[in-house]
């Protein structure tokens, strides 16, 4: 869980950063053509680690549910088991069994 | 300086004399001092031409009047330097040194005073160390010069540094910075060159273009991408609502480990089957839920446990949509054979098949699961079928045949569609045939529900320990899977029931003389059966309060049925049969127990029989003797004890021998 978290955290960190990055970036000053041209790269490079952290985020709430669906216990009423049957049930269906057996056994 | 000493020396007659011939007194020959000062500087031709005209042609010149001249020349000299020493050293001094580079006013010239001595009086320490503080005075003067060559190469460097760093010494270039006097340089920042200033311009716009591409690009793709996550986001909530609806119905969501496309995948499965609940069975009955990549909607999947079953499933197309049809066929004839039969019912198993209930997945897991129960049932049904030959039951393509006295089962295992086409052809049928066929499948589907339920309450037990493990495994084996077998034992059972019904009333009618309403009565007033009193919920402690004895309902189906019969006939003879149906075996026993009243009363107090037949026939072959022996003696003690005792012994006494009866039974105790 605090894994989770953490990654979660540091995702979030790392989005808000190569945002502030990238508009950090678009800045022009005095810059030679050599630098210009690696920072409008960078940009882009920027702008494709921010989608694949947004896709990291949504896996994150992808695990989060796989393991609440599957780490929950089931809860189940003792009075609605479907597995455990009353006395009175069981003789009823007792009965039925053997009303069943002999209407078979016997000859039509 | 030796030369320099020398010079005026060589140079002085001639200048005398030249001074002498200046001052116009050739005779006296007192030359000035400094008129020979003058002519020493002066060049060689201009000296001989000043010599020729002061003293005439060096024609007239004898020895001797060089030699008095120069004779009257020292007298003067020696005169002269009394009184005029001082000057005469400054003048030879200033000779002596002339200074072209150096400022003269920096030489100091008292210290000189003494070395200015004549140059004959000089010596060879004097030289040296003359020598020795010239050299001292020309490198104090070469450092001066190099310090203001510095200066003004610092001065000139700031205009032009090159020039001026290239004159620099070392030492001031690493400590003062060029083009300026030791002290910061502030140049004015706007007055950089105009191709400077394009070349930034052309920088800048250059890099707002990048950027600004970059950026659009960029946005486009954040764009792009929002779009796509927020569908795939849609299609996530898609999944999930559809899996909501999985968990809250109930099923149980497991993890599954799944490979497909040869890549293995973690996904989300349900257990559709009936692992869990005791089956044995090899298909534990484990879905996938996976997404559609299309739509993100939830769909099952049935995950193959066995690879190859999946090619086999494959390959027979809608094998895994199979479930199990009961059918009943008639003989027309009496002939064993399989064109004599004909169909008179039929299952209908179609109608169970669940329907769609709205929500796709659920209904696939439904249909799933019940399409796994068929699968097993038969499956089940064809093991228990190879064991149950003894009891006339077949294993032909596929297909169970059970034999029963008139009517003929087949269980078979075909697809829906299968049996809708055959449903057409199905001519002669019979709403009671269909009830039971349907019954038929009803009661081994239920017993394949208890079967499984008693698995899992087996698995519940605790271990046992080793020791008693091997007597454990021994009835474990024993207890063989019972599906089919309750319905044949009992139906059997009841069979035997009606024979021997039947031959109890033919015997009765033999006794009563063919009076069948008299027979009739009888077996109305007299006759009683009581089935399967061996089932302990017959016992009234269970039966009064409604209870199962250990809650077993299926109690009966799993023993062996015991019947009881008892006909009383005339008040004095009680004819008991005990019916036992073994349900692990084929046979039945049949012990038949005869008591008689003694006055008459209803009080049978003695028993003459009591044996074990295992056929029908014998049982009547039996009991007729009994009772026509009993019918005929009827009376003395002594007779009837004669009999009892000849049955006992397995003798049959003489008179009491029926021919009509046939023989006697050889199985009596």
């Amino acid at each position: 869980m605090s894994n989770l978290l953490s990654k979660f955290d540091n995702n979030v960190e790392l989005l808000l950063a190569k945002f502030q990055e990238i508009c950090t970036l678009s800045t022009v000053e005095n810059k030679d053509y050599e630098v210009q041209s690696v920072e409008s790269l960078q940009i882009e490079s920027d702008g494709w680690t921010i989608i694949r952290i947004a896709e990291e985020l949504l896996s994150v709430t992808r695990t989060l549910k796989e393991s609440w669906i599957l780490g929950q216990a089931k809860n189940t009423d003792p009075d609605k088991d479907p597995n455990d049957f009353s006395d009175a049930q069981l003789y009823d269906l007792y009965e039925k069994v053997n009303r069943l057996l002999d209407e078979l056994a016997s000859d039509a | 300086m030796p030369f320099l000493k020398i010079n005026p020396v060589l140079t002085e007659s001639p200048r005398d004399t030249l001074e002498n011939g200046s001052n116009g007194t050739p005779a006296n020959g007192t030359p000035q001092s400094n008129g020979s000062l003058e002519d020493s500087s002066l060049p060689l031709n201009q000296l001989l031409a000043k010599i020729v005209s002061q003293n005439g042609p060096f024609v007239d010149i004898t020895e001797e009047s060089l030699l008095s001249e120069i004779a009257g020349n020292n007298k003067e000299r020696e005169g002269k330097q009394m009184k005029q020493e001082p000057t005469d050293e400054d003048a030879e001094m200033e000779e002596a040194f002339p200074s072209p580079g150096m400022a003269s006013s920096d030489l100091p010239s008292p210290s000189l005073a003494p070395s200015a001595s004549p140059a004959s009086s000089l010596t060879v320490e004097e030289f040296m160390k003359q020598k020795e503080k010239a050299i001292g005075y020309m490198d104090s003067a070469l450092n001066e010069s190099s310090l203001s060559l510095d200066f003004v190469s610092l001065l000139i460097s700031c205009l032009r540094p090159a020039a001026g760093t290239s004159s620099m010494s070392p030492h001031l270039k690493q400590h003062v910075k060029v083009g300026s006097l030791s002290s910061g340089r502030i140049t004015r920042q706007n007055q950089q060159k105009d191709e400077d200033i394009a070349r930034d311009k052309k920088n800048q716009s250059a890099g707002r273009g990048w950027k600004l591409q970059s950026l659009s690009r960029v946005s486009n793709d954040l764009k792009a991408a929002a779009e796509r996550l927020s569908g795939e986001i849609s299609k996530e909530k898609q999944y999930w609502d559809g899996m909501m609806d999985i968990v809250r119905s109930d099923e149980v969501v497991i993890p599954v480990k799944s490979s497909r496309n040869g890549k293995s995948a973690k996904d989300i499965g349900v257990k559709y089957g009936f692992g869990d609940a005791g089956s044995n069975y090899y298909d534990k009955g484990i879905g996938l839920l996976l997404k559609d990549r299309d739509g993100g909607e939830l769909y099952f999947e049935r995950k193959d446990v066995i690879p190859q079953v999946q090619s086999m499933q494959s390959n027979g197309k809608g094998e895994a949509h199979k479930v199990v049809t009961v059918k009943i066929y008639k003989r027309r004839g009496g002939k064993q054979d399989e064109s004599d039969l004909e169909l008179v019912g039929e299952s209908d198993i179609v109608g169970r098949i669940p329907g769609d209930q709205g929500c796709k997945v659920l209904d696939d897991i439904r249909r799933a699961r019940f399409f796994l129960f068929e699968e097993e049932l038969f499956y089940q049904l064809m093991k228990e079928a190879a064991t149950l030959i003894s009891l006339q039951v077949k294993v032909d393509s596929g297909k169970i045949f059970v034999e029963f006295y008139h009517i003929v089962l087949e269980i078979g295992f075909a697809s829906a569609e299968e049996i809708a086409k055959e449903k057409g052809e199905l001519v002669s049928r019979n709403e009671e045939f269909d009830r039971q066929a349907d019954e038929v499948g009803c009661f081994l589907r239920l017993m394949l529900c208890f079967q499984h339920r008693q698995n899992l309450q087996k698995r519940r037990l605790p271990p046992i320990s080793l020791c008693q493990l091997q007597s454990r495994n021994q009835t474990n084996a024993q207890s063989v899977l019972m599906l089919l077998r309750p319905l044949i034992t009992y139906k059997k059972h009841n069979r035997t029931i009606l024979k021997l019904k039947t031959a109890l009333k033919s015997i009765l009618l033999n006794l009563e003389a063919k009076d069948e309403d008299k027979v009739n009565k009888i077996m109305t007033d007299n006759f009683r059966i009581k089935k399967f009193c061996n089932d302990p919920n017959q016992m009234k402690r269970y039966r009064s309060k409604h209870r199962l004895s250990r809650g077993n309902p299926f109690i009966r189906c799993l023993m062996s049925p015991l019947s009881v019969m008892e006909l009383k006939y005339k008040g004095r003879l009680r004819i008991i049969l005990e019916l036992t149906s073994d349900s692990k075996a084929s046979f039945s026993t049949i012990v038949v127990r005869v008591d008689k009243s003694e006055r008459g009363d209803g009080d049978y107090g003695k028993e003459i029989l009591d044996v074990e037949f295992s056929h029908v026939r014998e049982v009547e072959d039996c009991v007729g003797w009994v009772m026509r022996t009993a019918e005929k003696t009827n009376q003395p003690d002594a007779e009837r004890s004669e009999v009892a005792s000849a049955v006992a012994n397995g003798l049959p006494s003489e008179n009491g021998l029926s021919n009509e009866a046939g023989e006697v039974p050889n199985d009596t105790k």
